[in-house]
């Protein structure tokens, strides 16, 4: 017995469907027990009347006409569910999206609707009740990042009783965040507000801190992850390593200074920064005298712990986890190919945003002086150039970097607290302060602090009498502008870190093609990945603020929290499943799965079988096709409701057709 | 041996006699074959065909195309503006059916447009071999420092020229060093010279290429090399002017590609048409 309910919406629907004809061109079709038309059949009163006829005409199955099943098919289940039906003995008809929106005959688009709604009928007929399937889960996460995203993360999921385990491919914890002066639009002091919280996550008793640790790679599914971690060789023994520096002060390597965004220069062994977390030392290989042909080994017999191991061996951990977290960051983009008149980075006054925060803090290599690369000198006039690899259709980068206006304007700003008499000057495209209190942090950076933007892109830099002269237009006064720099700050775009996109193949997962991996829907499912169980935080998903990326990190963590604190999952039963009997064990199937979905598994007679991993599966039929014998089908979604439905709407009386699956 | 149809355009017919000149020295001292184009006419290039509207500015350049045909190894335009309009021409041809059409009823019959159209840079980077202009170089440009300076033309619209990077051109580079010059980064190596405002607005030439001098001298050439000779106007020739208006006293010499290489392989100044560009002053080394 059918339930057959169409919703006015309001006019959203009547105004274009005459619903109470629809109604009764359902209540016509075979098995249809009772069709109605609601006002406003999501509403409290409107669900009241499904349950009464659900339960007054002993119905056993439900076709509602309304809105996309996207919007509150979840809703109509849990009535079903109330009444005492098979949630699943749900079929909805988009007649709202689909159909009154986009037409505007009234007597076409209520045909239409008719069409749908009999090839509804024609299907739920062949609906059978489903179950979900709960399995167990590991409970323990696993946190890929130990940035400000992975941070939070890790700290939030700790603190709700759940092990973490964070992994980190640099020698500290901190990422970017840890390397930055001041942040908008309050001036504090990034490192005071960062330092406390990297200290906790190496304190927490929730929490596995591995530094120099990479994912090697990542098997299983939701809940019962099974992953591997390669522990880099550091040389260094971590247990016994005490960070007094002496190793460093000592090596007679020098080394690229990552930290320091390639400014000054570090030692082959050295502690990343000063208040890095864990504080130990670690050796690059690369630059160290004894891994290239010499005899040195001064850190070895200096080091009073007895830390050093030049013999150390990568290790590969295998941990299990419920869930994923990725939290990778971004890196700044490498401008120096893309813009080769801006010196392609030949002039060593032309510095990064990132390089500048450097010069900026206190712990970077001037002591927190302003002074500029060429020569020590403390540059008077300052000139930044933003969108450099941001909103460039020329250079094929047309994203927005969404922080650069405001992290220039800040560093604008303590240019002018720095050096007093000193005259920043900023070239922008548009000034955009979209945050709490950003527009008005913006503004004092003009007024308080006497910066000049200029709206215009700069054309070229080149040095004139040992100064850099920047080029570029004044697009609102409509004339070219000449300024003479000590010292020139680029704000670069936004990337993915360096091998997100190797990291999101390991997590089966996708990256848009900016390289940042891709949440599951932009607005409602902003951390959740694709694949179920691997959420994202922080800047990997997309170029962030610190506020944005806290708050996503903790709506990451929230989702792993939920998703572990029950021990079991429970998984949608719209999935692919197996007929056994005529599976002939080819496993194209498994060949197909975007997401590793499908296991060999053997019956009790030995023979080979494919089966389907329910809360791994995502319910995308791929199987369904590529399966030869037809073996594998998708529930809620069977060949026998698929042709009902076609068959139903190819009928030669229906009228035309419409042919519509949504 | 390859033989090229060769279109000399306007400039080098009048006043740029020395690079034609100049041009065919260095040609046939690598057996590179010129042929030159039988009844050419104008590329189009000159105010006149803008604003004349309509397809005058295609039509022109199209009917050198069509006589070139397919008779040699492609066509060679030196001149700058010459190669422009060529490309430019070529480009609009292959996409727009409708003046194909009317081109081949201007010409009265079709239209053929797909030779192949080179630079002076292009074809001597296709025709010489770095290695053989180093063993034939005499030495004449070693110690000399020069700026490559390639305009506007030549390398934009990137789109339709197809050539070299268009903010950072580098293809004269590895015959001028082979030559034994060298070439330091040049930051001002498209930047706008005026362009034919020397007529009208005079004061703009004169402004835009002081920028370029000055900025050339502050990088330490010793002279520097183009391949258009409306760059090479606006540079030599007012040259003077600049110093009169602006107070400088600029004696920078401007050489065509093909005079630097000439100096290369032995020629004299005089041979080449050095001598009679506004700053004759050689470079010291020279």
């Amino acid at each position: 017995m059918i339930g057959f309910f169409i919703c006015q919406c309001g006019t959203n629907i009547s105004a274009t469907v005459d619903t109470g004809k629809v109604a009764a061109a359902a209540a016509a079709m075979r098995g249809v027990a009772v069709a109605e038309s609601i006002q406003y059949t999501c509403s409290d009163p409107g669900q009241a009347t499904i349950a009464e006829a659900i339960r007054g005409k002993r119905l056993d199955r439900v076709v509602i006409a309304a809105c996309s099943p996207r919007m509150h098919e979840a809703t109509f289940r849990r009535a079903l569910e109330r009444a005492g039906l098979n949630p699943f003995m749900l079929e909805m008809v988009n007649i709202r999206e689909q159909c009154s929106w986009i037409h505007s005959d009234a007597s076409e688009a209520t045909r239409k609707a008719t069409d749908l709604a009999r090839k509804a009928v024609a299907r739920v007929r062949h609906h059978t009740p489903l179950l979900a399937r709960k399995t167990a889960a590991v409970r323990r996460a696993l946190v890929i990042g130990g940035g400000i995203a992975g941070i939070q993360a890790a700290l939030d999921i700790a603190a709700a009783g759940i092990p973490v385990t964070m992994v980190e491919r640099s020698p500290s914890i901190g990422g970017n965040m840890a390397r930055l002066d001041k942040t908008f639009p309050t001036l504090d002091c990034s490192s005071c507000i960062l330092a406390p919280l990297m200290v906790e996550v190496k304190q927490h008793e929730n929490i596995e801190l591995l530094v120099n640790s990479e994912v090697d790679d990542v098997h299983g599914y939701a809940g019962n992850f099974e992953v591997d971690i390669r522990r880099k060789s550091t040389c260094v023994d971590e247990e016994k390593c005490t960070g007094c520096m002496i190793c460093q002060d000592k090596c007679p390597a020098r080394a690229p200074d990552d930290f320091n965004a390639g400014l000054g220069s570090s030692k082959a062994i050295s502690i990343a920064f000063p208040q890095a977390v864990p504080l130990i030392a670690s050796l690059r290989k690369e630059h160290c005298r004894r891994f290239n042909g010499n005899k040195c080994r001064l850190c070895q017999k200096l080091c009073p712990a007895g830390a050093i191991d030049y013999g150390q061996e990568e290790a590969v951990l295998r941990r299990s986890f419920g869930a994923i977290v990725a939290a990778t960051g971004y890196d700044h983009y490498d401008w120096k190919a893309s813009y080769p008149t801006y010196g392609m980075g030949m002039y060593p006054d032309v510095v990064t945003s990132l390089q500048y925060e450097r010069l900026l803090s206190a712990s970077g290599p001037t002591g927190g002086r302003i002074r500029r690369p060429s020569d020590g000198a403390e540059p008077r006039q300052v000139v930044f150039v933003s969108c450099v690899g941001s909103r460039d259709e020329s250079v094929g980068r047309p994203q927005c970097c969404s922080v650069g206006c405001m992290y220039t304007a800040k560093q604008a700003v303590l240019t002018r607290e720095h050096i007093p008499d000193s005259q920043a000057y900023v070239f922008y495209m548009d000034m955009r302060a979209g945050g709490k209190d950003y527009e008005e942090f913006a503004r004092r950076a003009q007024t308080r602090y006497g910066t000049l933007f200029i709206r215009g892109r700069v054309g070229k830099i080149f040095p004139r009498r040992g100064k850099l002269v920047v080029m570029g237009t004044d697009t609102l006064a409509g004339d070219q502008v000449e300024i003479e720099a000590d010292l020139v700050v680029l704000a670069t775009g936004l990337d993915a870190s360096a091998g997100a996109g190797e990291l999101a193949r390991k997590l089966n997962i996708a990256c848009d093609r900016n390289g940042f991996m891709t949440e599951e829907h932009p607005k409602l499912r902003p951390v959740e990945a694709a694949s179920a169980g691997v959420f994202l935080a922080g800047a990997c998903q997309g170029p962030k603020d610190i506020p944005a990326t806290v708050a996503h990190a903790g709506a990451a963590a929230a989702k792993v929290i939920g998703m572990l604190a029950r021990g079991e999952l429970e998984a949608s039963p719209m999935v692919a499943a197996v007929t056994e009997s005529r599976c002939a064990g080819c496993f194209k199937c498994r060949g197909v799965c975007p997401f590793g979905a499908v296991e060999k598994a053997r019956l009790p007679d030995g023979r080979p079988v494919a089966r389907v991993i329910g809360s791994v599966c995502r319910g995308c039929g791929i199987c369904n096709v590529a399966c030869p014998p037809g073996a594998i089908s998708l529930n809620g979604f069977t060949d026998k409701e698929l042709i009902a439905e076609i068959v139903e709407v190819l009928k030669p009386d229906v009228g035309y057709r419409t042919l519509d699956f949504g | 041996m390859s033989v090229y149809s060769y279109f000399p355009g306007c400039s080098l017919k009048s006043g740029a006699t020395e690079y034609d000149r100049s041009f065919r020295l260095v040609a046939d001292c690598f057996g590179i074959g010129l042929d030159e184009l039988e009844d050419w006419n104008c590329c189009g290039a000159s105010p006149a065909p803008h604003h004349w509207g309509g397809d005058l500015g295609i039509l022109l350049p199209a009917r050198n195309l069509h006589i070139a045909g397919a008779s040699h190894d492609g066509i060679v335009a030196p001149c700058a503006g010459c190669f422009n309009r060529l490309k430019y021409a070529q480009h609009e041809l292959s996409r727009n059916d409708d003046l194909r059409r009317r081109t081949g009823q201007a010409l009265g019959q079709p239209v053929h447009y797909q030779t192949d159209v080179l630079n002076l840079v292009q074809l001597l980077n296709r025709e010489i071999d770095p290695e053989d202009l180093a063993r034939r170089a005499r030495g004449r440009l070693s110690g000399m420092t020069l700026g490559t300076y390639y305009g506007c033309v030549l390398v934009r619209p990137p789109q339709i020229v197809r050539y070299d990077d268009p903010a950072n051109p580098v293809k004269m580079e590895p015959l001028l060093k082979a030559a034994g010059a060298t070439i330091p980064y040049f930051p001002f190596k498209t930047e706008c010279c005026g362009s034919y405002m020397g007529l009208a607005r005079k004061e703009i030439v004169l402004r835009a290429s002081r920028r370029i001098i000055e900025v050339a001298l502050e990088c330490g050439v010793d002279a520097l090399v183009t391949v258009c000779p409306l760059c090479y106007q606006n540079l030599d020739l007012r040259q003077r002017q600049i110093n009169d208006v602006y107070g400088t006293d600029y004696h920078l010499p401007v050489l065509y590609l093909t005079q630097a290489l000439g100096l290369a392989l032995g020629f004299s100044p005089e041979e080449l048409g050095i001598e009679a560009h506004a700053v004759n002053r050689p470079p010291s080394a020279l």
